[in-house]
């Protein structure tokens, strides 16, 4: 250690800049899709459902046959090369109305995650954003709503308007919103005492400046992870109603009914009821693993 | 905390006053008359006499105001199929069996899914873990209406392990308690892991550590009580859950409980039970969320004190 | 004084992450006498919570892992860095007691104050009663200066204040006389004024109790109230060691003059202004090759960026990590403002 020589106690040109040893900066996106992407299981559940949308577009349009047409000369056929998924007791193709059915089941839970989305987001934001009396008023409503249950509010309802698609969806919507409402406004009222935004106040933003740049940024993220989880509910709910026979009737296919129909005959063909059954247990699984995933990918929390 | 419970009651009161008027003006919606199709042949003075007798010529508040009374009174009608039974009367037949089927299959699912939930914790990302939450994974994505079907044909049909339905011995409550459970013992899993997981991580448990207490009296003594209390707000929900899985699984298992009563009269469009039904399971799920929220505010002693929520 | 009570030599920690290892501590050494309070401070992230928390193997392994050639000698006899989890058990709560940053969180929310106490108490004195145990709680309380004591071993955290539950805290590290207390910043959570009751209550209990403290802040006025010997960390390693009085007036590294430089004194001149360090510490997944400090040290030198400097004696229990105290090294003026005393 002695034997060092003098040069080497010169000053040491500044070659790094002190301020730049920190890391390279990701915005919250990159970063969630990073974090994302490297979560096996809810890559694979994105990937399944990407796989049953396509399917439920394209395999009954590209099919022979179609969901409702009867062949009475082809009825209780095993699966087989003609029929992938055999036909049922009126020789309909079930390769198609299983296709068909999940189409059915996908359109009733985006459609349902969508009024969620508007309804809910709105009366929360409102909620949020007026505060004091507006928002008293508002939450002891939603505290009246969010305790009625909301399948048996659904069962009479269909039972009265009658069974169909919009019947389903008008059931859902009307009590449905009421989570992500909650959701939306606590968050809302957790960013809105933040320092960040009180700052932002403080230097005299525009309450539009606000919202576009504070408040939605840090609510998107918690509502993306709550669709992830209300379209499998509304599924779970279509084919629930389906199954004790008010939801979508036949000849019209959707999955709780194919599988309620499967029931039946599952003794002697039990091809009925495990095709639907699988496919309905895939959309229910992956849309489970997706939102866990999204929830820890977007989770600021968790963020290094 | 007294005023915390009567808070609770109100909502409690208004939440069934909102559904008691639902169903009347459902059933005001209604084509045709209200004593179906019997009434439909008798002569009009007859059908007056009948209506005067029921108060259907009054003006519809005071319609509405005795419809609330009856309610009041626990008087929910009679079947509209076939007037001669009180819905109150096919409730008293066949609750005792959806209670007990309930019961049975909460019990096992809170047993089965805490415990599953509280070993993936401690075991986190060993096999003990991974195992429990796909266990957890099947159970969300295999619903009642799937499940219930399946234990049936084949433990029960197919390979005869099981009585494949009805409601006999006790050999017949396993399948239809287990099918009602499974997708609970999921959520409650899944939930009671991450709970756990999440105190672990707290300060006050490396406090506990600091003062020496063993691994096992940290679980016991500091994590499961703190663990719980999230779970314990879900137990409403779960058992919402439960009390709607009975319709299916009565069903499938052909269980003479109020679900199977349910669905029949959904079946044939019995009007008037499947309103009185419908309030009856309204009354139940309100007073069970009711209770946990109590229970909750009982083992939390911040809530116990202040009474804030 | 003087028998050591704790003698740590080359202490190694790493945490193994997803991303690689990150050596928290690297080769820390220091010795705590009994009776004796000694102070680790440093900016967050220096490493200073991981030693503290690694006396008392607080730290889950996995992740953590004290490495091959650590030793953490207590009391002339127990190895801490190689006891299994039941001998810690033993010692934890009896020998040692830690006092955490935020007592907002560091106590069971579900749990009363007294059986908190009390349950340390019977873990290690297997013979006393619930009752007793209780009884001696109380006592505590008072002995922090609780009034009431008998009343607030059956409130819950929630009812306390800040200040209140931090007394609680220290009661409860307390319950079973340990020679060594290790206070993990028992102050920063708190409001300013009761800061000040805290550190007057530890050094009044320390003074009666001739306990040792191991006091982990960043917080160089807490460090001058009550500290007999301090050390100084950066980047995982101890960069500067001395008694109180060496690092206050003859502080001997760049880092110690950054932070002394940033503390508002009273007896400065008006016109020193007060100086942040610029830059922020290492990503210690990949540290330094040479002098960790030396990209945010104005002095940095060739040697610096080089080889990472060893320890230069100044007097006996004095020594600093930087190559300015090498006799080669140019004359180097300590900022103003601070080393009161030393250059004239």
């Amino acid at each position: 250690m002695e034997s060092l020589s003098k040069d080497k106690f010169q000053p040491a040109e500044k070659t790094t800049n002190a301020e730049s040893i920190v890391r390279p900066s990701l915005t919250y996106w990159q970063d969630a899709w990073r974090r994302l992407r490297s979560n096996k299981m809810a890559m694979a559940g994105l990937i399944i459902l990407v796989l049953m949308t396509i399917l439920a577009i394209f395999a009954p349009m590209f099919s022979k046959f179609d969901y409702e047409t009867q062949y009475l000369k082809d009825i209780d056929l095993k699966p087989s090369w003609g029929h992938f998924f055999g036909t049922d007791d009126f020789g309909r193709d079930l390769w198609t109305r299983v296709w068909w059915g999940t189409r059915i089941s996908l359109l009733i839970g985006v459609i349902a995650a969508l009024i969620d989305l508007v309804v809910g987001v709105l009366y929360g934001g409102i909620s949020a954003y007026f505060g004091g009396k507006v928002d008293n008023v508002m939450q002891r409503i939603v505290e009246v709503i969010y305790s009625i249950p909301l399948l048996l509010l659904a069962i009479i309802l269909i039972v009265f308007l009658g069974p169909g698609i919009s019947s389903i969806i008008i059931a859902y919507a009307l009590t449905g919103w009421v989570g992500m409402a909650r959701l939306v406004r606590g968050q809302l009222l957790l960013v809105k005492e933040q320092e960040f935004v009180l700052a932002a106040r403080t230097l005299g933003a525009k309450p539009k400046r606000i919202i576009l740049q504070h408040l939605i940024p840090n609510v998107i993220g918690l509502v993306i992870v709550q669709i992830t989880f209300i379209v499998p509910t509304a599924i779970f709910f279509e084919s629930f109603l389906s199954f004790i026979g008010v939801g979508i009737r036949p000849p019209m296919a959707s999955l709780g009914n194919l599988i309620n129909d499967g029931a039946h005959y599952m003794r002697y063909q039990p091809h009925r009821i495990i095709f639907p059954t699988i496919v309905f247990s895939l959309i229910l699984l992956s849309f489970n693993v997706l939102g866990d995933g999204l929830r820890d990918a977007l989770d600021p929390k968790m963020r290094k | 905390m007294l005023n915390y419970v009567l808070r609770r009651l109100i909502y409690m009161i208004i939440t069934l006053w909102v559904i008691i008027t639902a169903t009347f003006f459902l059933m005001k919606l209604l084509p045709g008359n209200p004593f179906g199709e019997v009434a439909a042949k008798l002569p009009p003075e007859n059908l007056a006499i009948l209506k005067a007798q029921y108060g259907l010529d009054k003006p519809e508040w005071q319609q509405y105001l005795q419809y609330l009374g009856n309610v009041a009174q626990g008087d929910l009608g009679v079947s509209y199929q076939f007037p001669t039974r009180s819905v109150v009367s096919v409730i008293k037949q066949s609750f005792p069996a959806s209670l007990e089927l309930g019961v049975e299959s909460l019990v096992i699912a809170i047993i089965i899914g805490l415990t599953l939930g509280i070993v993936a914790a401690l075991r986190h990302n060993k096999w003990q873990d991974y195992s429990a939450m796909i266990i957890a994974l099947i159970g969300i994505s295999i619903p009642s209406f799937v499940l219930a079907p399946l234990l049936s044909l084949y433990i029960g049909n197919k390979w005869g392990i099981l009585p494949p339905g009805l409601w006999e011995g006790p050999e017949n409550r396993i399948l239809p308690a287990f099918a009602l459970a499974l997708g609970t013992i999921a959520t409650l899993a899944r939930m009671m892991r991450a709970s756990m997981l999440e105190v672990a991580s707290l300060d006050y448990i490396k406090t506990a550590k600091s003062k020496g207490l063993s691994t096992r009296k940290i679980v016991t003594g500091h994590m499961l009580r703190n663990a719980i209390l999230p779970v314990v707000t879900i137990l409403g929900p779960i058992a919402v859950g439960v009390i709607t899985g009975t319709l299916v699984v009565e069903n499938v298992f052909v269980i003479p409980g109020l679900g199977y009563q349910f669905v029949s009269s959904i079946t044939t469009l019995d009007y008037t039970m499947i309103t009185g039904l419908t309030i009856f399971y309204a009354a139940i799920l309100i007073v069970v969320m009711f209770l946990t929220d109590i229970a909750y505010g009982l083992i939390d002693p911040r809530i116990r004190m202040s009474g804030r929520r | 004084m003087g028998k050591p009570i704790l003698e740590v030599k080359n202490l190694r920690v790493s945490f193994k992450m997803y991303a690689g290892e990150v050596q928290a501590v690297r080769g820390v050494s220091f010795t705590v006498d009994k009776g004796e309070v000694l102070a680790i401070v440093g900016e967050s992230g220096c490493g200073k919570s991981v030693t503290a928390q690694t006396i008392m193997r607080l730290i889950p392994t996995p992740p953590s892992y004290i490495k091959e050639g650590s030793s953490i000698l207590f009391d002339g006899k127990h190895e801490i860095a190689k006891m299994t989890e039941s001998q810690m058990e033993r010692v934890r709560g009896k020998d040692m007691g830690m006092i955490f940053q935020d007592p907002m969180t560091s106590l069971n929310p579900t749990m009363t104050v007294g059986a908190q106490i009390s349950e340390g108490i019977r873990k290690h004195n297997q013979k006393v009663s619930k009752a007793e145990a209780f009884k001696r709680s109380a006592e505590l309380l008072t002995l922090v200066g609780m009034s009431n004591a008998e009343e607030r071993i059956q409130q819950y955290p929630h009812e306390l204040s800040g200040g209140m539950r931090q007394r609680v805290m220290i009661a409860l590290s307390l319950a079973c006389n340990p020679k060594l207390l290790i206070a993990d910043e028992p102050t920063t959570a708190l409001d300013v004024t009761i800061q000040a009751q805290i550190i007057d209550l530890l050094r009044d209990i320390q003074e009666k109790t001739e306990t040792s403290i191991i006091l982990i802040t960043h917080d160089l006025g807490v460090v001058a109230e009550m500290a007999h010997k301090v050390i100084v960390m950066y980047a995982g390693k101890v960069v500067e060691r001395g008694t109180l009085d060496d690092i206050f007036y003859n502080p001997r590294h760049p880092y110690t003059w950054g932070l002394l430089r940033s503390v508002p004194r009273l007896d400065s001149d008006k016109n020193n202004e007060l100086a942040s360090i610029p830059g922020t510490p290492p990503d210690l997944y990949a540290p330094p090759v040479g002098c960790a400090f030396a990209a945010r040290c104005p002095y940095a030198m060739k040697v610096c960026k080089e080889i990472d400097p060893e320890h230069f004696e100044v007097s006996a229990d004095h020594s600093a990590a930087c190559w300015l105290n090498h006799p080669d090294a140019p004359e180097v003026e300590m900022p103003v403002g601070i080393g009161r005393g030393s250059h004239g």
